[in-house]
């Protein structure tokens, strides 16, 4: 046997990625559980019934009472600290919507208090009971969800969970979940929420206007060319959007770099970026075509001037992220005060 | 426990008899849909489904005997449907990260000549080697004669040698020419 052979071979021995293990784990935590036929006498089905309406009844004062003792005044958005700017201004608007559902996900009480939904991302604020900040986390990490009875995995998601460090009260964390789909979400639908018992469905609808100003201004040379396409503003969310086609030579060129862009406002400061969406890589009149989205968070103070600043950095071992060149000639300011 | 044997009791529903099934399986699982994704975050999500749909459906699995290749053509549907969704979208890293750099070690240039070929060959030689799957079964699997997946199967490892030469060639001239 060749050494690429037993190599393979070896492969089968090895330890699996941890995000892999995790989803087997949560696989396995999806099983439907075995059907046993049903034996249940009816009054032992009534028994059942009486004892989980006194359970039920029980537990809802204990929860409110340990509502009240939670310290937040006013919007759980504008108090958390881990939501960002796009968010806090967007709940400013008054575009959030109380929610106020509470249910249980492996023997834990979440509720979900509020959403915000204005069409470039939706985030909802939670209070999690867990032991720790890391596992109030991870339970919002392995919420199983769905949307409009559509599971998550079919809409493609990008989430962030940002649960504040100390807890609100004791044995309960918030925090926010901030979920942006590939697929565009309907105006209004249901988000899901698969918790101890059934579904619960949490309402949303899509509040805020946006608009989108116009830029196409193109930048080239020989090897690169950028075209700056246009820029949305959402109440949470400006959206950069742009074109970028290169030569194979320039590609090349890019061996151990990496061509990224650099925000910075009218002050100079460098604006926060939320995520980049690439799409494209197709081959078109010899040019590497790449189309980009940067989602920024909409500031209280909207930015006046917005520059953009093309630059090559290091991706080689030990260098990562070393600026190597500044393209100047491809940079763009975007006056938003003219718009 | 035998093998079948665990598979007639997740044929009823046993959950746990099931989960050891796929304890079993899990490399073969993780390195086909690696084979076919590439990206870890993606076989996560693949394999995920895949556990819940065999789940659901093992209970219609006629022969024990064909559990793994079963299970593996499961993988690979899911696999590639989710190739179909993620059509045209190019996460950024994987164009701005392309593959130059020189192999620091065999290990890596065995990958890097795995990631080399075809995506039909290389899926035959995971599914020959990792998956531990026999001639017959990777027929079986994929809808070939056997006699055409034995003459891919002699290409795909031509192409494999002509690859890792390739590059040991590659690595001998490069030292060469830094020594003048």
């Amino acid at each position: 046997m060749d050494k690429w052979e037993q190599f393979l071979t070896d492969k089968q021995k090895d330890e699996l990625p941890e995000s892999v293990e995790l989803s087997i784990q949560k696989a396995f935590k999806q099983l439907p559980t075995k059907k046993v036929k049903a034996k249940t006498t009816g009054i032992v089905a009534a028994a059942v019934l009486f004892l989980s309406l006194v359970v039920g009844s029980f537990f809802s004062p204990t929860m409110a009472a340990t509502l009240q003792s939670i310290p937040v005044v006013g919007s759980l958005f504008e108090w958390l600290h881990v939501a960002d700017e796009g968010i806090k201004t967007s709940v400013k608007q008054g575009i959030s919507e109380d929610q106020n559902i509470e249910f249980q996900i492996e023997g834990n009480k979440i509720i979900v208090e509020e959403t915000m939904f204005d069409g470039s991302r939706l985030a909802i604020s939670f209070i999690v009971q867990a032991n720790s900040q890391k596992e109030a986390s991870q339970q919002l990490y392995d919420l199983l969800y769905k949307i409009n009875d559509t599971r998550s995995f079919d809409w493609g998601r990008w989430l962030q969970v940002h649960i504040q460090k100390k807890p609100v009260s004791d044995g309960y964390y918030a925090g926010v979940y901030i979920l942006k789909t590939q697929k565009p979400l309907p105006e209004e639908f249901n988000f899901s929420i698969k918790t101890d018992s059934s579904w619960v469905h949490v309402p949303v609808t899509s509040k805020g206007e946006h608009t989108v100003f116009d830029i196409q201004v193109e930048k080239q040379n020989e090897g690169l060319s950028i075209l700056y396409q246009n820029i949305t503003f959402y109440p949470s969310t400006t959206i950069l959007s742009f074109e970028e086609k290169q030569s194979v030579e320039h590609y090349i060129s890019l061996r151990d770099k990496q061509l990224i862009y650099t925000i910075f406002d009218e002050n100079g400061n460098s604006v926060p970026i939320i995520f980049v969406d690439g799409e494209g890589g197709e081959y078109i009149n010899k040019r590497l075509n790449m189309r980009y989205s940067y989602f920024l968070p909409t500031r209280e103070d909207p930015y006046k001037k917005l520059t953009i600043v093309p630059t090559v950095i290091s991706t080689a071992e030990g260098q990562y992220g070393e600026v190597i060149e500044i393209l100047e000639d491809f940079s763009f300011t975007i006056d938003l005060t003219q718009q | 426990m035998d093998p079948f044997k665990l598979i007639k009791k997740a044929q009823k529903g046993n959950s746990s008899a099931f989960e050891l099934l796929i304890k079993i399986h899990k490399q073969s699982m993780y390195y086909v849909s690696k084979s076919i994704l590439k990206n870890d975050e993606d076989c996560a999500d693949a394999m995920q489904e895949s556990i819940i749909k065999a789940f659901l459906n093992i209970h219609k699995l006629k022969e024990p005997s064909y559990f793994k290749t079963w299970l593996i053509r499961i993988v690979m549907n899911e696999c590639y449907q989710l190739l179909r969704k993620q059509k045209n979208v190019i996460p950024l890293e994987s164009v701005k990260e392309p593959s130059y750099t020189h192999p620091i070690s065999q290990q890596l240039e065995i990958e890097e000549a795995l990631a080399l070929l075809s995506d039909d060959h290389r899926k035959l030689l995971v599914l020959f080697y990792t998956a531990g799957l026999s001639i017959k079964e990777i027929a079986e699997l994929l809808d070939f004669p056997e006699n055409t997946v034995k003459s891919k199967m002699h290409r795909a490892k031509k192409k494999m040698k002509e690859l890792l030469t390739e590059k040991e060639m590659g690595e001998h001239s490069w030292t060469s020419g830094n020594n003048f």
